[in-house]
Protein backbone atom coordinates (compact mmCIF):
# COMPACT_ATOMS: atom_id res chain seq x y z
CA UNK A 1 0.00 0.00 0.00
CA UNK A 2 2.90 2.40 0.75
CA UNK A 3 4.32 1.83 -2.73
CA UNK A 4 0.88 2.47 -4.25
CA UNK A 5 0.53 5.78 -2.42
CA UNK A 6 4.07 6.76 -3.40
CA UNK A 7 3.26 6.06 -7.04
CA UNK A 8 -0.01 8.01 -6.72
CA UNK A 9 1.85 11.01 -5.28
CA UNK A 10 4.39 11.02 -8.12
CA UNK A 11 1.67 10.72 -10.79
CA UNK A 12 -0.38 13.36 -8.97
CA UNK A 13 2.51 15.84 -8.80
CA UNK A 14 3.13 15.43 -12.56
CA UNK A 15 -0.59 15.82 -13.32
CA UNK A 16 -0.85 18.95 -11.15
CA UNK A 17 2.22 20.44 -12.85
CA UNK A 18 0.65 19.79 -16.24
CA UNK A 19 -2.54 21.47 -15.04
CA UNK A 20 -1.03 24.97 -14.76
CA UNK A 21 2.72 25.28 -14.38
CA UNK A 22 4.15 23.13 -17.17
CA UNK A 23 3.38 21.72 -20.63
CA UNK A 24 -0.46 21.62 -20.60
CA UNK A 25 -0.45 18.43 -22.67
CA UNK A 26 -3.66 17.22 -20.94
CA UNK A 27 -2.02 14.68 -18.61
CA UNK A 28 -4.14 16.32 -15.87
CA UNK A 29 -7.53 15.50 -17.43
CA UNK A 30 -9.87 13.38 -15.28
CA UNK A 31 -9.96 10.53 -17.80
CA UNK A 32 -6.16 10.19 -17.66
CA UNK A 33 -5.80 10.73 -13.91
CA UNK A 34 -8.72 8.55 -12.76
CA UNK A 35 -7.63 5.72 -15.06
CA UNK A 36 -4.07 5.96 -13.74
CA UNK A 37 -5.35 5.90 -10.15
CA UNK A 38 -7.53 2.92 -11.05
CA UNK A 39 -4.44 1.15 -12.38
CA UNK A 40 -2.41 2.02 -9.26
CA UNK A 41 -5.11 0.82 -6.85
CA UNK A 42 -6.03 -2.35 -8.72
CA UNK A 43 -8.95 -1.74 -11.09
CA UNK A 44 -8.19 0.25 -14.21
CA UNK A 45 -11.70 -0.20 -15.68
CA UNK A 46 -13.46 1.20 -12.60
CA UNK A 47 -11.10 4.20 -12.63
CA UNK A 48 -11.80 4.84 -16.32
CA UNK A 49 -15.54 4.52 -15.76
CA UNK A 50 -15.51 7.34 -13.19
CA UNK A 51 -12.88 9.31 -15.14
CA UNK A 52 -14.94 9.37 -18.36
CA UNK A 53 -17.97 10.83 -16.59
CA UNK A 54 -15.86 13.41 -14.72
CA UNK A 55 -14.12 14.31 -17.98
CA UNK A 56 -17.45 15.29 -19.51
CA UNK A 57 -18.85 16.94 -16.38
CA UNK A 58 -15.90 19.27 -15.90
CA UNK A 59 -15.50 20.21 -19.58
CA UNK A 60 -17.59 23.32 -19.32
CA UNK A 61 -15.42 25.14 -16.77
CA UNK A 62 -12.58 26.86 -18.57
CA UNK A 63 -9.39 28.37 -17.07
CA UNK A 64 -9.97 31.72 -18.77
CA UNK A 65 -8.01 34.75 -17.55
CA UNK A 66 -7.75 34.83 -13.77
CA UNK A 67 -10.68 32.46 -13.17
CA UNK A 68 -9.83 29.16 -11.54
CA UNK A 69 -12.11 26.22 -12.37
CA UNK A 70 -12.91 23.47 -9.81
CA UNK A 71 -9.99 21.07 -9.38
CA UNK A 72 -11.08 18.23 -11.67
CA UNK A 73 -7.63 16.63 -11.33
CA UNK A 74 -8.09 16.28 -7.54
CA UNK A 75 -11.65 15.02 -8.00
CA UNK A 76 -10.30 12.40 -10.41
CA UNK A 77 -7.51 11.36 -8.00
CA UNK A 78 -10.14 10.75 -5.34
CA UNK A 79 -12.65 9.18 -7.75
CA UNK A 80 -10.17 6.84 -9.44
CA UNK A 81 -8.75 5.53 -6.14
CA UNK A 82 -12.20 5.15 -4.52
CA UNK A 83 -13.69 3.43 -7.58
CA UNK A 84 -10.79 0.96 -7.83
CA UNK A 85 -11.11 -0.01 -4.16
CA UNK A 86 -14.94 -0.07 -4.13
CA UNK A 87 -15.25 -2.15 -7.32
CA UNK A 88 -15.83 -5.87 -6.93
CA UNK A 89 -14.93 -8.54 -9.50
CA UNK A 90 -18.11 -7.69 -11.48
CA UNK A 91 -17.34 -3.97 -11.52
CA UNK A 92 -18.59 -0.87 -9.75
CA UNK A 93 -22.17 -0.95 -8.44
CA UNK A 94 -24.51 1.92 -9.35
CA UNK A 95 -24.68 3.08 -5.73
CA UNK A 96 -20.90 3.11 -5.25
CA UNK A 97 -20.47 4.87 -8.60
CA UNK A 98 -22.89 7.64 -7.63
CA UNK A 99 -21.41 7.98 -4.14
CA UNK A 100 -17.85 8.26 -5.50
CA UNK A 101 -18.91 10.81 -8.09
CA UNK A 102 -20.74 12.99 -5.61
CA UNK A 103 -18.14 12.78 -2.83
CA UNK A 104 -15.52 14.02 -5.29
CA UNK A 105 -17.15 17.48 -5.19
CA UNK A 106 -15.50 18.60 -1.91
CA UNK A 107 -12.12 17.48 -3.32
CA UNK A 108 -12.64 19.68 -6.41
CA UNK A 109 -13.45 22.67 -4.21
CA UNK A 110 -10.57 22.01 -1.79
CA UNK A 111 -8.14 21.72 -4.70
CA UNK A 112 -9.41 25.01 -6.09
CA UNK A 113 -8.77 26.74 -2.73
CA UNK A 114 -5.23 25.27 -2.61
CA UNK A 115 -4.62 26.49 -6.18
CA UNK A 116 -5.64 30.03 -5.15
CA UNK A 117 -3.25 29.91 -2.19
CA UNK A 118 -0.32 28.77 -4.37
CA UNK A 119 -0.99 31.58 -6.83
CA UNK A 120 -1.06 34.12 -4.01
CA UNK A 121 2.32 32.86 -2.70
CA UNK A 122 3.59 33.06 -6.28
CA UNK A 123 2.69 36.76 -6.21
CA UNK A 124 5.21 37.22 -3.40
CA UNK A 125 7.82 35.19 -5.33
CA UNK A 126 7.23 37.36 -8.42
CA UNK A 127 7.63 40.55 -6.35
CA UNK A 128 10.92 39.28 -4.85
CA UNK A 129 12.10 38.31 -8.35
CA UNK A 130 11.39 41.81 -9.65
CA UNK A 131 13.29 43.36 -6.72
CA UNK A 132 16.32 41.14 -7.42
CA UNK A 133 16.24 42.00 -11.13
CA UNK A 134 16.24 45.69 -10.14
CA UNK A 135 19.51 45.00 -8.35
CA UNK A 136 20.90 43.49 -11.57
CA UNK A 137 20.55 39.80 -10.72
CA UNK A 138 19.18 38.17 -13.89
CA UNK A 139 19.45 34.65 -12.44
CA UNK A 140 16.72 35.49 -9.94
CA UNK A 141 14.20 35.06 -12.79
CA UNK A 142 15.28 31.41 -13.11
CA UNK A 143 15.19 30.95 -9.34
CA UNK A 144 11.77 32.59 -9.10
CA UNK A 145 10.32 30.35 -11.77
CA UNK A 146 11.87 27.27 -10.18
CA UNK A 147 10.34 28.27 -6.84
CA UNK A 148 6.91 28.67 -8.47
CA UNK A 149 7.12 25.30 -10.25
CA UNK A 150 8.30 23.62 -7.02
CA UNK A 151 5.39 25.14 -5.13
CA UNK A 152 2.88 23.86 -7.71
CA UNK A 153 4.49 20.39 -7.60
CA UNK A 154 4.59 20.25 -3.77
CA UNK A 155 1.00 21.39 -3.47
CA UNK A 156 0.02 18.78 -6.08
CA UNK A 157 1.87 16.03 -4.20
CA UNK A 158 0.22 16.89 -0.88
CA UNK A 159 -3.25 17.12 -2.47
CA UNK A 160 -2.67 13.82 -4.29
CA UNK A 161 -1.79 12.07 -1.03
CA UNK A 162 -4.83 13.54 0.74
CA UNK A 163 -7.27 12.78 -2.09
CA UNK A 164 -6.09 9.24 -2.79
CA UNK A 165 -6.06 8.52 0.96
CA UNK A 166 -9.63 9.77 1.23
CA UNK A 167 -10.52 7.82 -1.92
CA UNK A 168 -9.18 4.54 -0.55
CA UNK A 169 -10.99 5.10 2.79
CA UNK A 170 -14.29 5.92 1.07
CA UNK A 171 -13.86 2.98 -1.32
CA UNK A 172 -13.38 0.55 1.58
CA UNK A 173 -16.30 2.07 3.46
CA UNK A 174 -18.57 1.85 0.39
CA UNK A 175 -17.56 -1.75 -0.22
CA UNK A 176 -18.18 -2.56 3.48
CA UNK A 177 -21.62 -0.98 3.28
CA UNK A 178 -22.49 -2.97 0.15
CA UNK A 179 -21.49 -6.22 1.93
CA UNK A 180 -23.42 -5.22 5.06
CA UNK A 181 -26.53 -4.41 2.99
CA UNK A 182 -26.25 -7.76 1.16
CA UNK A 183 -26.03 -9.73 4.44
CA UNK A 184 -28.85 -7.66 5.96
CA UNK A 185 -31.22 -8.35 3.06
CA UNK A 186 -30.33 -12.06 3.09
CA UNK A 187 -30.92 -12.19 6.83
CA UNK A 188 -34.27 -10.31 6.53
CA UNK A 189 -35.31 -12.36 3.48
CA UNK B 1 27.42 34.29 -33.43
CA UNK B 2 24.66 32.82 -35.63
CA UNK B 3 24.95 29.41 -33.93
CA UNK B 4 24.76 31.02 -30.48
CA UNK B 5 21.65 32.92 -31.59
CA UNK B 6 20.00 29.70 -32.71
CA UNK B 7 20.86 28.03 -29.41
CA UNK B 8 19.13 30.93 -27.62
CA UNK B 9 16.05 30.51 -29.87
CA UNK B 10 15.92 26.82 -29.08
CA UNK B 11 16.18 27.54 -25.34
CA UNK B 12 13.33 30.05 -25.62
CA UNK B 13 11.23 27.48 -27.54
CA UNK B 14 11.78 24.88 -24.82
CA UNK B 15 11.25 27.30 -21.95
CA UNK B 16 7.84 28.47 -23.26
CA UNK B 17 6.40 25.23 -21.85
CA UNK B 18 7.00 26.70 -18.37
CA UNK B 19 5.29 30.01 -19.15
CA UNK B 20 2.84 29.54 -16.27
CA UNK B 21 5.43 28.16 -13.82
CA UNK B 22 5.08 31.16 -11.50
CA UNK B 23 1.50 32.20 -12.37
CA UNK B 24 0.36 34.91 -9.96
CA UNK B 25 -2.57 37.31 -9.67
CA UNK B 26 -0.52 40.49 -10.07
CA UNK B 27 1.64 39.85 -13.12
CA UNK B 28 0.06 36.51 -14.21
CA UNK B 29 2.56 34.95 -16.69
CA UNK B 30 5.17 37.73 -16.32
CA UNK B 31 7.90 35.65 -14.59
CA UNK B 32 7.34 32.80 -17.08
CA UNK B 33 7.68 35.18 -20.04
CA UNK B 34 10.88 36.72 -18.67
CA UNK B 35 12.25 33.23 -17.95
CA UNK B 36 11.47 32.06 -21.50
CA UNK B 37 13.11 34.98 -23.27
CA UNK B 38 16.09 35.24 -20.87
CA UNK B 39 18.58 33.08 -22.89
CA UNK B 40 18.00 35.28 -25.94
CA UNK B 41 18.35 38.49 -23.91
CA UNK B 42 21.65 37.25 -22.46
CA UNK B 43 22.87 36.66 -25.98
CA UNK B 44 21.68 40.04 -27.36
CA UNK B 45 22.94 42.09 -24.38
CA UNK B 46 26.21 40.27 -23.80
CA UNK B 47 28.67 42.54 -21.91
CA UNK B 48 25.85 45.11 -21.37
CA UNK B 49 24.43 44.16 -17.94
CA UNK B 50 22.50 47.41 -17.43
CA UNK B 51 20.64 46.99 -20.72
CA UNK B 52 19.97 43.35 -19.87
CA UNK B 53 18.36 44.47 -16.60
CA UNK B 54 16.22 47.04 -18.45
CA UNK B 55 15.14 44.41 -20.98
CA UNK B 56 14.27 41.92 -18.23
CA UNK B 57 12.20 44.54 -16.43
CA UNK B 58 10.27 45.13 -19.68
CA UNK B 59 9.33 41.46 -19.69
CA UNK B 60 8.42 41.35 -15.99
CA UNK B 61 5.47 43.65 -16.75
CA UNK B 62 1.96 42.16 -16.63
CA UNK B 63 1.47 39.49 -19.28
CA UNK B 64 -1.36 37.05 -19.84
CA UNK B 65 -2.51 35.09 -22.86
CA UNK B 66 -3.58 31.55 -23.74
CA UNK B 67 -0.38 29.57 -22.97
CA UNK B 68 -0.42 27.54 -26.18
CA UNK B 69 -0.59 30.74 -28.25
CA UNK B 70 2.20 32.53 -26.37
CA UNK B 71 4.84 31.20 -28.78
CA UNK B 72 3.73 33.73 -31.40
CA UNK B 73 4.35 36.67 -29.05
CA UNK B 74 7.55 35.13 -27.66
CA UNK B 75 9.01 34.65 -31.13
CA UNK B 76 8.10 38.18 -32.25
CA UNK B 77 9.31 39.74 -28.96
CA UNK B 78 12.59 37.90 -29.37
CA UNK B 79 13.02 39.30 -32.86
CA UNK B 80 12.12 42.82 -31.68
CA UNK B 81 14.61 42.56 -28.80
CA UNK B 82 17.32 41.55 -31.29
CA UNK B 83 16.59 44.67 -33.32
CA UNK B 84 16.41 46.87 -30.22
CA UNK B 85 19.78 45.52 -29.02
CA UNK B 86 21.26 46.39 -32.41
CA UNK B 87 19.82 49.91 -32.12
CA UNK B 88 17.42 49.33 -35.04
CA UNK B 89 14.18 49.56 -33.06
CA UNK B 90 12.71 51.45 -30.13
CA UNK B 91 12.49 49.15 -27.06
CA UNK B 92 9.06 50.68 -26.22
CA UNK B 93 7.69 49.00 -29.35
CA UNK B 94 8.14 45.62 -27.63
CA UNK B 95 5.75 46.37 -24.79
CA UNK B 96 3.21 47.92 -27.15
CA UNK B 97 3.37 44.87 -29.41
CA UNK B 98 2.95 42.42 -26.51
CA UNK B 99 0.01 44.29 -24.99
CA UNK B 100 -1.61 44.72 -28.40
CA UNK B 101 -1.48 41.04 -29.25
CA UNK B 102 -1.92 39.19 -25.93
CA UNK B 103 -5.64 40.01 -25.55
CA UNK B 104 -6.70 38.95 -29.00
CA UNK B 105 -4.46 35.85 -28.91
CA UNK B 106 -5.93 34.95 -25.53
CA UNK B 107 -9.47 35.23 -26.85
CA UNK B 108 -8.71 33.21 -30.00
CA UNK B 109 -6.74 30.61 -28.03
CA UNK B 110 -9.33 30.20 -25.28
CA UNK B 111 -12.11 29.71 -27.84
CA UNK B 112 -10.07 27.23 -29.87
CA UNK B 113 -8.15 25.22 -27.24
CA UNK B 114 -10.48 25.27 -24.24
CA UNK B 115 -13.80 25.75 -26.02
CA UNK B 116 -13.43 23.46 -29.04
CA UNK B 117 -10.30 21.27 -29.27
CA UNK B 118 -10.31 20.02 -25.68
CA UNK B 119 -14.05 19.13 -25.64
CA UNK B 120 -13.61 17.26 -28.94
CA UNK B 121 -10.58 15.31 -27.67
CA UNK B 122 -12.24 14.63 -24.31
CA UNK B 123 -15.47 13.24 -25.74
CA UNK B 124 -13.56 11.13 -28.27
CA UNK B 125 -11.46 9.82 -25.37
CA UNK B 126 -14.54 9.07 -23.27
CA UNK B 127 -16.14 7.11 -26.14
CA UNK B 128 -13.02 5.05 -26.85
CA UNK B 129 -12.56 4.43 -23.11
CA UNK B 130 -15.72 2.31 -23.40
CA UNK B 131 -13.68 -0.01 -25.64
CA UNK B 132 -10.51 0.11 -23.52
CA UNK B 133 -9.35 2.73 -20.98
CA UNK B 134 -5.88 3.11 -22.51
CA UNK B 135 -7.37 3.57 -25.99
CA UNK B 136 -9.45 6.44 -24.58
CA UNK B 137 -6.42 8.10 -23.03
CA UNK B 138 -4.38 7.68 -26.23
CA UNK B 139 -7.19 9.24 -28.30
CA UNK B 140 -7.53 12.22 -25.95
CA UNK B 141 -3.81 12.93 -25.80
CA UNK B 142 -3.20 12.43 -29.52
CA UNK B 143 -6.17 14.45 -30.75
CA UNK B 144 -5.31 17.37 -28.48
CA UNK B 145 -1.54 17.41 -28.77
CA UNK B 146 -1.15 16.97 -32.53
CA UNK B 147 -2.93 20.28 -33.01
CA UNK B 148 -1.55 21.90 -29.83
CA UNK B 149 2.13 21.20 -30.51
CA UNK B 150 1.81 22.02 -34.19
CA UNK B 151 0.27 25.44 -33.43
CA UNK B 152 2.95 26.13 -30.81
CA UNK B 153 5.71 25.31 -33.31
CA UNK B 154 4.20 27.20 -36.26
CA UNK B 155 3.30 30.18 -34.06
CA UNK B 156 6.81 30.46 -32.65
CA UNK B 157 8.34 30.16 -36.14
CA UNK B 158 5.98 32.86 -37.44
CA UNK B 159 6.90 35.12 -34.52
CA UNK B 160 10.62 34.62 -35.13
CA UNK B 161 10.07 35.63 -38.77
CA UNK B 162 8.84 39.05 -37.57
CA UNK B 163 5.75 40.92 -36.29
CA UNK B 164 4.10 41.05 -39.72
CA UNK B 165 4.56 37.34 -40.16
CA UNK B 166 3.03 36.74 -36.71
CA UNK B 167 -0.07 38.74 -37.61
CA UNK B 168 -0.17 36.96 -40.99
CA UNK B 169 -0.03 33.60 -39.19
CA UNK B 170 -3.07 34.52 -37.12
CA UNK B 171 -4.98 35.55 -40.23
CA UNK B 172 -3.95 32.50 -42.25
CA UNK B 173 -4.39 29.83 -39.57
CA UNK B 174 -8.20 30.02 -39.86
CA UNK B 175 -8.90 29.68 -36.14
CA UNK B 176 -12.55 30.78 -36.46
CA UNK B 177 -13.35 27.99 -38.93
CA UNK B 178 -11.35 25.39 -37.01
CA UNK B 179 -13.08 26.37 -33.74
CA UNK B 180 -16.55 26.03 -35.28
CA UNK B 181 -15.68 22.66 -36.89
CA UNK B 182 -14.31 21.15 -33.70
CA UNK B 183 -17.28 22.38 -31.68
CA UNK B 184 -19.63 20.61 -34.08
CA UNK B 185 -17.56 17.41 -33.93
CA UNK B 186 -17.54 17.60 -30.10
CA UNK B 187 -21.35 18.02 -30.02
CA UNK B 188 -21.87 15.05 -32.37
CA UNK B 189 -19.46 12.89 -30.37
CA UNK B 190 -21.20 13.96 -27.13
CA UNK B 191 -24.51 12.73 -28.52
CA UNK B 192 -22.85 9.50 -29.66
CA UNK B 193 -21.39 9.00 -26.16
CA UNK B 194 -24.81 9.47 -24.53
CA UNK B 195 -26.28 6.96 -26.97
CA UNK B 196 -23.49 4.43 -26.40
CA UNK B 197 -23.71 4.76 -22.59
CA UNK B 198 -27.53 4.40 -22.67
CA UNK B 199 -27.29 1.33 -24.94
CA UNK B 200 -24.74 -0.23 -22.58
CA UNK B 201 -27.05 0.37 -19.59
CA UNK B 202 -30.06 -1.01 -21.50
CA UNK B 203 -28.03 -4.14 -22.38
CA UNK B 204 -27.17 -4.65 -18.70
CA UNK B 205 -30.76 -4.11 -17.49
CA UNK B 206 -32.35 -6.34 -20.15
CA UNK B 207 -34.76 -6.10 -23.08
CA UNK B 208 -37.39 -3.41 -23.33
CA UNK B 209 -35.48 -0.78 -21.33
CA UNK B 210 -33.59 0.70 -24.29
CA UNK B 211 -36.15 3.43 -25.21
CA UNK B 212 -36.37 4.57 -21.56
CA UNK B 213 -32.56 4.74 -21.21
CA UNK B 214 -32.16 6.60 -24.52
CA UNK B 215 -34.86 9.06 -23.45
CA UNK B 216 -33.10 9.65 -20.10
CA UNK B 217 -29.75 10.07 -21.92
CA UNK B 218 -31.21 12.66 -24.31
CA UNK B 219 -32.87 14.48 -21.40
CA UNK B 220 -29.62 14.49 -19.40
CA UNK B 221 -27.59 15.84 -22.34
CA UNK B 222 -30.17 18.60 -22.86
CA UNK B 223 -30.32 19.49 -19.15
CA UNK B 224 -26.53 19.61 -18.77
CA UNK B 225 -26.20 21.70 -21.95
CA UNK B 226 -28.68 24.25 -20.59
CA UNK B 227 -26.96 24.36 -17.17
CA UNK B 228 -23.49 24.69 -18.67
CA UNK B 229 -24.68 27.46 -21.03
CA UNK B 230 -25.90 29.30 -17.93
CA UNK B 231 -22.36 28.85 -16.49
CA UNK B 232 -23.50 26.65 -13.59
CA UNK B 233 -20.48 24.95 -12.03
CA UNK B 234 -20.23 21.13 -12.35
CA UNK B 235 -19.62 21.09 -8.59
CA UNK B 236 -22.94 22.88 -8.03
CA UNK B 237 -24.74 20.38 -10.28
CA UNK B 238 -23.18 17.45 -8.41
CA UNK B 239 -23.99 19.02 -5.03
CA UNK B 240 -27.62 19.43 -6.14
CA UNK B 241 -27.69 15.73 -7.10
CA UNK B 242 -26.09 14.88 -3.74
CA UNK B 243 -28.92 16.66 -1.92
CA UNK B 244 -31.58 14.88 -3.99
CA UNK B 245 -29.84 11.55 -3.35
CA UNK B 246 -29.69 12.23 0.41
CA UNK B 247 -33.39 13.16 0.46
CA UNK B 248 -34.33 9.98 -1.41
CA UNK B 249 -32.27 7.83 0.98
CA UNK B 250 -33.75 9.62 3.98
CA UNK B 251 -37.26 8.90 2.65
Amino acid sequence: MVFQFLLAVVIGAIAYLDRTAAFQVMLHRPLVVATAMGAVFGNVYAGAQVGAIMELLYLARLPVGASIPPDDTGAAMFGGAAAAVAASSVGLSAGSFTAVLLLSVPCAELGKAADRLVRRVNGRIAALTAESVDRGDSRSVEHGLLAGVTLFALSGAVLSLAFTGAGVAVGKLTMGMVFAATFFYRWVG
Amino acid sequence: MEERGRTAWRSTWRRQFLLQGCWNYEGMQNVGFAYSILPALREFYRDRPEELTKALKRHLEYFNTQPSMAGVILGAALRLEERAAAGEADPREIGTFKVGLMGSLGAIGDAYFWGALRPMASVAGAILALVHPFLGIAALLLLYNVSHLSIRRKGFAAGIAGEESAVQFLKGAGFAGKTADRKIVAAILGGAYAGAAASKAAFLFGNGTAPAFLFVAALTVHLLTVLFRKAVSPSEILLFLLMIGALLLWQ
